[in-house]
Order: C-alpha cells, then structure tokens, then sequence
C-alpha cells in the first residue's frame, strides 16, 4: 500500500514540474536577463565607475598643481633678479654664511663711537657655538665678550648701539660696576645649506613687513658705516679691521675706544 | 463529475500569465538598455578622463621644466628666504638687555648709585647705595609697580640692607627675575 503510495506521488512531481515549466518557459529568458544585468553591471559598469572617479580625482589634483606650478611661473617672472640681489647683499651682511670678524669688530667699533663709550678690551671666542641664549640656542654664533670702560647709563647706550649693528647679535649678559661694565653678547652667522626646489611649493614673495625689516637693517648699517668712518678716522683704523691672534691686550687709556681684539680659542 | 470546469475563468488566467509575460520582457529590455546605456557612458567618460589627464600630464611637465629653466632667480629666492628666516627669528627672540637696564635705571633717583648690576638670562641682581633711606624705599616701590604691571619684572627679592654708620651709607641688595 504504502508502495503504490510513493509511486503516485512522483508520478504527481513529474507532471508538476512539466506543467510548471510549461506555465514559466516564457518567463526564463527576461529573468535570465535581468539576473546577467545585474551580474554585468555589478562586476563590469560598477568598478568601471570606480575608475572614472579616480580618474577625475587624478585630473582636479593634476589642475590644482598646473595652478601651483602657473602661479609660481608668474612669480618668477615678476622678480627683478637685481633688487633681490641687494636684498640678499644686505642679509647676508647682517646674517653672515660664517664667522664674520671683521664685520664684528666693525659693529663693536661703531657702537662704542655711536654710543661714546670707550671700550677697555674686548675677546672672540672662536669656535665657539651658541647654547648662551634660552630662546635662540640653535642660532649658530661667534661669542664676544666686551669690556666696557664706563657707567651704567654708557653701558645701556652701548648695548642699544649694539643691538642695533650688523652682523645681528644678541646681548646674553650684562653687569656694570657703577664705572665699568662687562657686555657678553652672541654674533650670529648661518651657514647656507643648499635647498633642493620643490616646484609645486608655493613660492613665498618678499611681503611688505619683510622689506621694512630689510629696510631698517640697511638704515642700521648705514649708521654703523658713518659711525665707523668717524671712529676710523678719529683713530687712523685701517677700513677693514682683522683680529689677530693676540692672547690679551689691554689698550692705554688714550685709546679706549680703540677695540683690541683677544681671540680665545 | 466535474463541477469546477469553468471555460472563462481559465481564458482569464492565460490573459494574466501573458500580462505577466509581457512585464517581465519589458522589464529584461529596461534592463539590458540600463546596461548598455551605463556601459557606453562610463566607456566615454573614462576615454574623456583619460585624454584630459595626458594633455594635463603634458602641460604640468612643461610647467616644471619653465621653472626648472630660471634656476637662477629661484636659488636667488630660496637664499634670500633663508636669510629673511633667520633674521626674522632673531629680531623677534632675542632679549633686548638695554631696555631691561633702561628700564631699571629709570627707576632711580639722583640720590641713588647703582654699586652694580648683573644681568644673565632671566635673572639679574642690583646693589644699590644711597645716604638715606628714602630713595632706595621710592626705588624699591618704583620696582613693585613694574612687578604689578607686569613690566620687565617677574618678581623681587630683597637680600639686605646694610647700613654702614660710619659713612652713612645705606645698601640695598636686590635679586630679580626678568619677564
């Protein structure tokens, strides 16, 4: 019984499914289609899509430098190559690539006669790095220490005078006696390290500020060269002083404000 | 016996599986032209891309190699940056120690004499000698308006103040602590 049972009923399946095939036959190809539709634009058209937008992500960074590199070729055109010539003459006299002595003995000569104070000795520590300033101990620097033969308002002009010289230092410490004072200060100089071009870096153009604190270091130095010819002519210095070796030398009280440099190494 | 023939509800149905038919061919052709529209429009616009990004390519490289031509002003404006940097940080950071002693002398009288100064860093110490009380205490009040206001000073330390009877003298032994 059981038998004739189960045999029926695949009989009943087969004539289903022929009679279901025969009801959908129309509909399997539009599904088919559909489903490949899917499939197509999933695996094709979708990571085609992908690709044109990072394509056009390529093309808007590509613009972006062409505007960098168009903007840095106008700059370049515009720069009149001999007035950054002077500009550069001007800070690198007051920022020197190495030691300038000549150049500090030049300042410390001017400020003593642009101050009237007269200088008892002064000495340049060669080789010597800057770690004596807090906030600037990175600045490489020539170290001078300077002997001021003076009270404590000679010694306040002095160190104004100075701060205001070229090549540009920085006064580290100060102590006055009430008739002499001692003056250490720090002459920077910075060694160029050649820089390797970036073109897509913005160029940076030489702004307003910029020129005024150029302009003040020439004013500066044109005082410092008026102040010094009048020392140099008051004491028969030769125009371009240069330190020499000498251990220790004390100036007679006649020419105090004669600067005698003692190199300590 | 067969009481559930009805001739017109089965035309019905056939009218509804070809409905449905229909539909789903419809369907397949909306389908297949999505496809073909998408394709054919992701195909330019990648090709449109592709052409723009070249001649771009073209263009940025003849950019560079203008600018790598003027090499000359450019190490001109590199060495002038480098300079302006340094001088500008300078000018900026270093401490201006004759503004400190301006300030500090201006606080003093006539009467006043300054045995001597020291000042290193953000330190420094005064000795101060006067014949009487009055101007070292109109100093010493003059230093802690500068301290109130926040100008040059920190703060003060008074270390002593010694009295020498013989010559009348009064010396005032100050330690500061610069802004």
């Amino acid at each position: 019984m059981n038998e004739k049972q189960t045999t029926t009923t695949i009989v009943v399946s087969e004539s289903t499914f022929k009679i279901l095939l025969k009801e959908l036959k129309p509909f399997i190809l539009p599904f088919v289609l559909i489903v490949f539709s899917i499939l197509a634009f999933y695996f094709i058209v979708y990571p085609q899509v992908q690709d044109v937008l990072k394509l056009k992500d390529q093309e808007t960074a590509i613009k972006s430098d062409i505007s960098k590199l168009s903007a840095n070729q106008a700059v370049i055109s515009s720069i009149n190559d001999n007035d950054y010539k002077n500009d550069i003459d001007i800070l690198t006299r007051a920022m020197p690539e190495g030691k300038d002595y000549t150049g500090v003995i030049k300042a410390i000569a001017a400020a003593a006669n642009g101050s009237s104070v007269p200088l008892d000795s002064y000495s340049l520590a060669v080789g010597n790095l800057a770690t004596l300033s807090a906030n600037l101990s990175t600045q490489s620097s020539l170290s001078v220490a300077l002997q001021v033969n003076s009270n404590p308002q000679s010694v306040q002009r002095f160190s104004s005078e100075l701060l205001k010289s070229v090549p540009l230092c920085e006064i580290t410490s100060l102590n006055t006696n009430g008739i002499s004072g001692g003056v250490s200060t720090a002459f920077f100089y910075q060694p160029y390290i050649e820089q390797t071009f970036n073109p897509l870096l913005p160029i940076v153009q030489v702004n307003s500020a910029d020129l005024a604190i150029i302009n003040q270091i020439k004013d500066w130095e044109n005082i410092q060269d008026t102040n010094y010819a009048t020392a140099s002519s008051q004491l028969s210095l030769s125009p371009t002083p240069t330190p020499t070796p000498i251990p220790s030398l004390t100036p007679s009280p006649e020419s105090l404000a004669t600067p005698s440099p003692t190199l300590a190494p | 016996m067969m009481y559930d023939i009805n001739l017109l509800k089965q035309a019905k149905s056939k009218q509804l599986t070809k409905k449905s038919v229909k539909l789903a061919r419809v369907f397949a052709g909306l389908f297949i032209i999505l496809l073909i529209i998408s394709f054919a429009v992701v195909f330019f616009e990648k090709h449109a891309y592709q052409t723009s990004i070249q001649n771009l390519t073209a263009q940025k490289q003849s950019l560079i190699s203008t600018l790598q031509s003027e090499s000359g002003k450019i190490n001109s404006i590199l060495l002038l940056n480098n300079r302006l940097f340094a001088v500008k940080r300078i000018l900026n950071e270093r401490t201006s120690y004759d503004k400190i002693l301006q300030t500090i002398l201006n606080q003093g009288s006539d009467q006043l004499t300054y045995t001597s100064i020291n000042i290193t860093g953000k330190t420094g110490s005064l000795t101060l000698t006067a014949s009487s009380l009055a101007p070292l205490n109109d100093f010493l009040d003059k230093l802690k308006t500068l301290v109130k206001n926040k100008n040059t000073i920190a703060s003060i330390k008074q270390n002593s103040l010694t009295v020498d009877n013989v010559g009348g003298v009064f010396t005032l032994d100050l330690s500061l602590t610069l802004l």
